[in-house]
């Protein structure tokens, strides 16, 4: 399957061409922030695409990936309506065979994310690594982008929080989602869902650089089937689901 | 007469609409102006935990930093959340990991418990309410 | 042709005072709602990370689609060349601009940041269809206010007929954007249509039209003013036409979806199968707001007594909210097919399984009072300009 940028879809397209009448009013702001100079650290780059292959055939009935993501984003591991859920473990059975399969559902991070598109402010946005995110100091609380995610994947902050982690700030009034752990990946380290699925022994999540054709979940990819969920939508989802 | 009634009831409404902008408006307050107000000294406030050199106590020229944190760190913090670009200096986290020390009892309090808190202090006297902390750690990691 | 003259409302009555206290303490219980929820948060609704748009939603869209259609009234005039309802344009750009005032509140003090509106003034995000209706909804204040000044500015006189096609063009722009907010939104299969544009524009025709008959008719209400039976008669007319054009668009929406095998679970869903909007579908949006006022509004006798129109109008307004509800309420109720085809066995996230919704006493609140805001922003400006059309009886009435 085609997995490049330039494959954008027609919505997209049509979406990108109302907008140009527009933003020329907007591209020097745009353009000056893009082109800010890094003070320290390099900013990321399009060269990597981070992505994730979920093997459901290995994904056991247990759920370290859940509780690992509430321990280290600071998340409740309340379950109820208002709760933010950033991971969660699904049961599915497939009606006409009766197979059932356990898999983790989170932020697909698609390559054309619908939040993004319908986001008002620009506060969802992708990063130049693929990674799906929401500037939470520009975040208005709509919802627009809760409404427009085909995957559930993201949660509104209902009450006020406290005791929130250095690395993930949280609060009242926005919308988040999975960061894919943007903290520790950015630190050269592997999403904290992965890393304990890995020290459970299960192994159903590989994490990796799609676009480093050497990289082991590339090498997989490119050798075994895999699918995306809702592929008919084309998003192009950066997680993809072996095994349904 | 009624007519001018309906005036003052009418600009009483835009009051009222007024206020709650005030009430609901928590952020976005000019911060630059606490640093020199004459009347605040900064000498109560507890020692950061270490000084950034031999020659220099914070990440900016003192005058430079109670000036302009404001600005630096939200330059910083849209570098860090769109482009993933850390360690520099101007972190929220930086700044909250050297200054916010233990108090006479030993414990670390959050901003919520503290009023004594280093950002709370200076905010405080110059009455601008910073929203960082709905979000954001206020203690050391 | 003669020329019409204005005045302003009556206003030493009780009756008067009274609805105005009325509608200011309904705003300050808005208010109120708006800071409760502001301070704990949108936990204190009936919101939750499945049904994240409420009450509140289903007030402020009707509010605005009621807006745009309300000053139909002063566009047949101009583009139509009706002059039966010149007199009456004024009011119907003041409404216009006053409902729409009255919708944007509420969605902006639904926000979860309020605070931030600034932020959605200064950050644009073109691909966003809610960014354009920012700009489509404060293009539309604008024009309508320039409308108006036109029309009350003897100097500006020629020009008005120029800014009123400007402005109904500029309308049907503006609900096709309102449209548009759930039309774009491929992931849920009740939205993802571009049916929704039209239906909209028809249901704002419906909604204005209606609050506009009740409005008028009570702006005359023990006044000094008679109604012309005549104008009110054409008006419960068109009225009932839209509606009869907005079920026919309900009956084409249902029927897409149920010539696709894989869409046949939204018709179930709201026709058959889906319990409490199952029910407000047939008994609320159907009957009471289309089958109901559609008979009053035909009827050879009932048809044409004031108090049925008024009746007819209520039901119309009612119906509509309740039509409001199964789209939106509904239609987030509807389970997501996030997994192609596979049927959930177990989810902490409620996948696959219809969401519950009770909405609260906050939401309602809130609701209401941005309907009373845009009643008052009417009221005070019906006291204290030249909006009212004086005693239009039947012999200033060019015939036709």
């Amino acid at each position: 399957m085609s997995e490049t940028h330039a494959d954008a879809t027609p919505r997209r397209q049509f979406l990108k061409y109302a907008a140009g009448v527009l933003s020329v009013t907007v591209a020097p702001s745009v353009l000056l922030h893009t082109f800010a100079t890094a003070e320290s650290s390099e900013p990321v780059s399009a060269q990597r695409r981070w992505g994730l292959l979920i093997d459901t055939s290995k994904c056991a009935n247990c759920s370290a990936c859940v509780t690992a993501c509430q321990q280290e984003n600071g998340l409740s591991s309340e379950v109820n309506d208002t709760v933010a859920q950033w991971i969660r473990k699904v049961e599915l059975q497939q009606p006409d065979t009766g197979k059932v399969t356990s898999l983790p559902m989170l932020c697909q991070h698609c390559q054309q994310p619908p939040c993004v598109d319908v986001c008002p402010t620009g506060a969802s946005f992708q990063r130049a690594d693929g990674i799906v995110l929401v500037d939470k100091h520009i975040c208005i609380g709509c919802r627009y982008c809760m409404m427009a995610c085909p995957y559930k994947a993201r949660s509104f902050i209902h009450e006020p929080l406290t005791e929130q982690k250095a690395h993930a700030p949280r609060g009242k009034g926005t919308v988040e989602s999975c960061t894919l752990c943007v903290h520790r990946v950015d630190a050269g380290e592997l999403p904290a869902c992965v890393s304990a699925c890995g020290e459970s022994g299960n192994k159903a999540m590989l994490f990796g650089d799609l676009n480093d054709a050497n990289s082991p979940i590339a090498q997989r990819l490119k050798t075994e089937a895999s699918t995306a969920l809702r592929a008919d939508l084309r998003l192009q989802p950066n997680v993809r689901y072996q095994g349904i | 007469m009624a007519t001018r009634t309906l005036w003052l009831v009418g600009l009483g409404l835009l009051g009222l609409l007024a206020g709650m902008a005030v009430l609901f408006n928590s952020s976005n307050a000019d911060e630059a102006s606490t640093g020199n107000s004459p009347y605040f000294s900064p000498a109560g406030l507890p020692n950061a935990k270490a000084m950034v050199s031999a020659t220099q106590a914070c990440v900016e020229p003192l005058e430079v930093i109670r000036r302009q944190h404001g600005q630096l760190m939200q330059h910083q913090r849209d570098d860090t959340v769109h482009q993933g670009i850390r360690g520099s200096q101007h972190s929220l986290k930086g700044c909250i990991n050297c200054h916010v020390t233990p108090n006479a009892q030993g414990q670390t309090l959050s901003i919520h418990d503290d009023p004594q808190h280093f950002c709370s202090v200076c905010h405080q006297f110059a009455a601008v309410k910073i929203d960082c902390f709905q979000c954001h750690a206020s203690t050391p990691e | 042709m003669s020329s019409v003259t204005y005045h302003k409302l009556a206003g030493q009555s009780v009756r008067f005072y009274a609805l105005l206290l009325l509608l200011a303490s309904m705003l300050g219980g808005g208010l109120f709602s708006a800071w409760q929820m502001e301070h704990h948060g949108h936990i204190i609704t009936g919101m939750n990370n499945h049904i994240v748009w409420g009450m509140p939603h289903i007030f402020a869209i009707f509010l605005i689609l009621a807006a745009s259609g309300v000053l139909n009234v002063a566009s047949v005039s101009v583009i139509f060349g009706k002059e039966i309802y010149k007199p009456l344009s004024r009011l119907s750009g003041l409404l216009a601009i006053s409902l729409l005032i009255g919708g944007l509140s509420i969605l902006v003090l639904d926000l979860g940041r309020p605070d931030r509106l600034i932020v959605a003034m200064t950050h644009y995000n073109f691909t966003s269809i809610f960014t354009w209706n920012i700009l489509l909804y404060n293009g539309f204040i604008a024009i309508v206010l320039v409308y108006l000044w036109f029309m009350m500015e003897r100097r500006m006189q020629p020009y008005y007929p120029l800014a009123g096609k400007i402005a109904f063009v500029w309308r049907l722009v503006l609900t096709t954007g309102t449209g548009s907010i759930f039309g774009f939104l491929i992931a849920r299969e009740p939205y993802g249509t571009a049916l929704l544009a039209p239906l909209f524009i028809a249901l704002s025709l419906v909604f204005g039209k209606a609050v506009f008959l009740l409005i008028l008719m009570s702006s005359c209400y023990g006044g000094q003013r008679e109604l012309n039976q005549r104008v009110i008669i054409r008006l419960k007319n068109l009225l009932a036409m839209f509606s009869v054009t907005a079920l026919y668009l309900v009956v084409v929406y249902f029927l897409t979806f149920a010539y696709f095998e894989e869409q046949r679970g939204v018709v179930r869903f709201f026709l058959f199968e889906g319990g409490v909007y199952t029910a407000l579908f047939w008994l609320g949006q159907i009957g009471l707001g289309v089958l109901l006022p559609l008979f009053l509004l035909y009827h050879p006798r009932l048809g044409q007594q004031l108090r049925v129109i008024t009746l007819a109008s209520v039901c119309i307004v009612v119906g509509g909210l309740i039509q409001l509800y199964v789209l939106i309420i509904g239609g987030q109720a509807f389970p997501l097919d996030t997994f192609s085809g596979m049927q959930v066995l177990s989810s902490s996230f409620g996948d696959g399984q219809v969401h519950a919704y009770s909405p609260s006493l906050w939401e309602l609140s809130l609701g209401a009072g941005g309907v009373a805001l845009a009643l008052l922003i009417a009221l005070l400006a019906m006291r204290i300009f030249d909006i009212l059309p004086a005693c239009v009886s039947e012999e200033q009435i060019p015939t036709f």
